[in-house]
């Protein structure tokens, strides 16, 4: 049908449409979000009190002085002195050998000085005798050892 | 609702669902990208791939990850600002998704495309723009439960002008998402309530977008961005354009339509 004018289909907002942009939508809400966060972190870059900026160093090469070898003057050895008083081998096993060892006297120490006597104790007193007694029971129960003392009370309210 | 349209809203969500594994896929896909140096890629483009640039852009990738991840608050604890970003990102993408499909509606019944695009694809956009700007906004407020610095509760989110935040202008956003609801349910109930209760209705569309505008110009934080505050400012001045020229577009054509039917009357009139 060459002369047939074939009619133009209406386009629609087909699902594959629908598909793209809700992915542009959320691309576009995840971008954002993530705008805001550098946002959100510029601003507290600004406010903190000591900004911390990072310096980007370019990447060069730098020419840096050769360093001359250390010439170190040797050091003399010291020669250990021996003086000591007497003469000793130290074998192996630490077994000293030799019989010059002359060893000095140990200085003695002075005596102790010598405590006078304790003085003499006192005498103590004899235990007086327990008293037994041999009245009527009047006046007893005390546990006071006063028998005198308990048997005339008896006797005064004895007497009124 | 009928078979037909539970059928197309089936569709709508499975096609919102795909579009958003699209989305997560180029997200990661062009980090990856962006985490690589120009050589690399170049270099990975050409079949002389080495192991040695693999290891290096799998290292990068690595390293551009993480320091995203870490601006990005995640991962999740207590004092992660990532509901909060989230949010944010998530109020301002539903808002310019709304805008889109106002403007798309007002162009519609002004015919102001008419001859350039075709109505049916108009028609689709309009229609599925909505959905995805209520998504957006349902996800703008559902995570800001996670928040932990304004600790907004389930009943301040759903029940408008309640919260102790901002009362006004928060409440304004939680009806606005409500009348969202409203007419896109209204859109798919077209043939129950009727063609004219439902064309009323549509008009408070424009109600939604004001409601969204104040809401973001006074509750949002990033509205004393430069970028922001302008692109509150040009959305509505196009939505003002729009309606002045749907309202204007109008008027000759009815003045023509009241014209033609004086004609009419007056040729039907027997004549003495």
């Amino acid at each position: 049908m060459p002369d047939a004018v074939k009619a133009r289909k209406p386009a629609k907002f087909s699902g594959r449409a629908k598909a793209l942009t809700t992915a542009t939508a959320v691309t576009a809400l995840i971008g954002g979000w993530s705008w805001i966060g550098h946002i959100e972190e510029a601003k507290a870059k600004a406010a903190s009190p000591q900004p911390t900026t990072t310096v980007s160093v370019p990447r060069r090469a730098i020419a840096l002085p050769t360093l001359h070898p250390l010439n170190i003057a040797p050091i003399a050895t010291l020669v250990p002195e021996r003086d000591l008083p007497f003469d000793i081998a130290v074998t192996d096993g630490n077994a000293v050998t030799g019989s010059s060892v002359t060893l000095q006297p140990i200085p003695a120490l002075a005596a102790l000085p010598t405590l006078a006597p304790l003085p003499a104790l006192p005498v103590m007193p004899d235990i007086p005798p327990p008293v037994i007694d041999s009245g009527s029971g009047q006046g007893g129960g005390s546990n006071s050892g006063d028998s005198t003392s308990a048997s005339s009370g008896s006797q005064s309210s004895g007497g009124s | 609702m009928t078979t037909q349209t539970r059928t197309i809203f089936r569709a709508n969500l499975i096609h919102a669902v795909v579009g958003a594994l699209a989305g997560t896929v180029i997200v990661v896909a062009v980090g990856t990208l962006l985490s690589a140096d120009a050589a690399t890629v170049s270099k990975s483009a050409a079949a002389t791939l080495t192991a040695g640039h693999l290891s290096q852009l799998y290292n990068r990738t690595v390293i551009f990850a993480a320091d995203e991840m870490h601006v990005m608050g995640l991962p999740l604890d207590r004092v992660s600002q990532t509901y909060w970003f989230v949010a944010r990102a998530g109020g301002i993408g539903a808002y310019l998704l709304l805008w889109v499909a106002t403007l798309l509606g007002l162009m519609t019944s002004s015919k102001m495309l008419k001859g350039h695009v075709d109505a049916a694809l108009i028609v689709g956009m309009h229609e599925f723009f909505p959905i995805l700007a209520t998504v957006f906004a349902g996800l703008h407020a559902a995570v800001l439960l996670g928040d932990t610095y304004i600790g907004f509760g389930l009943a301040d989110l759903i029940v408008p002008f309640r919260t102790s935040y901002l009362p006004l202008w928060t409440g304004m956003g939680i009806t606005a998402f409500y009348l969202g609801v409203a007419l896109i349910a209204s859109f798919y109930l077209r043939s129950r309530i009727g063609r004219k209760t439902w064309r009323a209705f549509h008009y408070t569309a424009l109600l939604a977008f004001g409601l969204a505008l104040m809401h973001g110009l006074m509750t949002g934080s990033d509205t004393a961005l430069p970028a922001i505050r302008w692109m509150y400012i040009a959305t509505g001045a196009t939505i003002l354009f729009a309606i002045y020229y749907r309202v204007f577009s109008l008027q000759p054509k009815r003045a023509h339509a009241s014209e033609k039917l004086a004609a009419s009357t007056i040729a039907l009139t027997p004549q003495e």
